[in-house]
């Protein structure tokens, strides 16, 4: 069925008017609804954040009953907002969307949790997301989105590095040997004391072995970040894993996934560029990533319980830490 | 090993155990990329019996590995299934 020309014109002709009175959002055409019933009647629709008694309204934000002749309707829609992708630039940010150090190209933003100390609400990811691999001090500005999202320095920093679980490299281009912990905690002490210089964990131990790649960064202001997972909700407490456990994740490349836990207590080997690091006691599940979903939560797929922290895979697996040990290391709860 | 559930716990920290000892070894081989607990795999089908699972990079004909490379199909008792597991990387 063809509209009317008279209902587009009296559209046309008044759409600029109508969209400067208070509370109109759009404007457009559509069936005239009478009692919550569509009618056969074409009107020019109006659309509203919420309606309002006429008799509240400014003279000037009522909106006619007849334009030109043509019927109007008065349709409340809420706030109408572009739908963002996980790339995009989010303010406040929900876990799920693209994070990262401003060296690194991009990876995602895991949960809320909190300082177990202070109470402080800080963002989780993993330790080659938010903290360069071990390459960066306290401080260190985190951009969302993250830089191969077009972050920039200036105008994205959402968050400051607060403290990373270093990553001890079974294979480094190595010099003299220092523990990664010792010079993860030093650069945060040399921070404090206001020092620039940044210490080079060097790690020359092949038998040397992780339990989690995490790190934390502290939002500049609480209400730059939200509790609530995209496309998953509000995490309540945590869960241990098992086998055939169903599990889902929420992550800046591939979104929403869903899978289940298919090897547990799995000791691994990981490439971190040119480096490689070995892993004990992590969780495997079937393919459920991509680059760029790193530090997204694994969380139980019938319950909104945390399981672990995504931070490596391939085409056919992906490999999490547990989430109790990560808790652990960054002195953490969720 | 037990197919029954009520026996999963136990195959699991059986498996466990006899992982922690071939851990080291196995790591070392040709191709392995993780050593873990998990369930073996026949024709593709996955069955509920817990294995020793070797994840490798892919699969290599057992004609074209060194010796020293193969991995065996049980251990101290307990089986032992090779399960393709790509090369592990971090996904930034």
């Amino acid at each position: 069925m063809s509209v009317p020309q008279n209902v587009i014109e009296a559209k046309e002709t008044h759409k600029e008017s109508l969209m400067d009175k208070a509370n109109v959002v759009g404007v457009g055409v559509g069936y005239k609804v009478t009692g919550g019933e569509r009618t056969g009647e074409l009107s020019v629709a109006v659309l509203v954040r919420e309606k309002v008694p006429a008799e509240q309204l400014d003279p000037q934000a009522v909106v006619p009953p007849r334009l030109d002749g043509v019927t109007t309707d008065v349709v409340q829609v809420g706030e109408i907002r572009a739908l963002q992708a996980r790339t995009d630039r989010w303010r406040p940010a929900p876990p799920g969307v693209s994070i990262g150090h401003y060296q690194i190209t991009a990876g995602t933003f895991g949960a809320v949790v909190r300082d177990r100390a202070s109470g402080a609400r800080l963002i989780l990811s993993n330790n080659h997301v938010i903290a360069n691999s071990n390459d960066a001090a306290a401080g260190d500005p985190i951009l969302q989105p993250g830089p191969i999202d077009g972050g920039a320095p200036g105008s994205d920093v959402i968050a400051r590095l607060e403290r990373f679980c270093p990553i001890v490299f079974a294979t480094a281009p190595g010099e003299c040997a220092i523990a990664g912990r010792a010079a993860g905690l030093a650069n945060v002490l040399a921070r404090l004391l206001g020092s620039r210089h940044r210490l080079q964990p060097v790690q020359v131990n092949p038998q040397a072995t992780n339990r989690v790649d995490a790190a934390v960064g502290r939002p500049l202001q609480d209400d730059l970040i939200m509790d609530e997972i995209l496309e998953i909700g509000l995490i309540q407490g945590t869960r241990a894993h098992a086998l055939l456990m169903p599990v889902r994740k929420s992550g800046r490349s591939t979104g929403l996934t869903t899978g289940e836990i298919t090897v547990l207590d799995a000791t691994v080997n990981v490439s971190y560029d040119n480096q490689t690091a070995q892993f004990e006691g992590q969780i495997v599940s079937g393919p459920m990533s991509a680059p760029g979903d790193s530090g997204s939560l694994l969380v139980a797929g019938d319950s909104l319980q945390a399981v672990g922290l995504l931070f490596a895979g391939s085409d056919q697996t992906t490999v999490y830490n547990p989430i109790q040990d990560v808790l652990e290391c960054l002195d953490i709860v969720i | 090993m037990s197919h029954d559930n009520h026996d999963s716990a136990a195959d699991q920290a059986r498996v466990q155990a006899v992982k922690r000892a071939h851990a080291p070894a196995l790591m070392k081989k040709a191709n392995v990329v993780g050593v873990g607990v998990g369930l073996r795999e026949r024709g593709g089908v996955r069955t509920d019996e817990v294995a020793l699972v070797v994840m490798v990079r892919r699969k290599v004909p057992l004609a074209d590995l060194a010796p020293e490379d193969v991995i065996p199909s049980t251990l101290d008792g307990v089986p032992v299934d090779v399960q393709v597991a790509g090369t592990l990387s971090t996904q930034a």
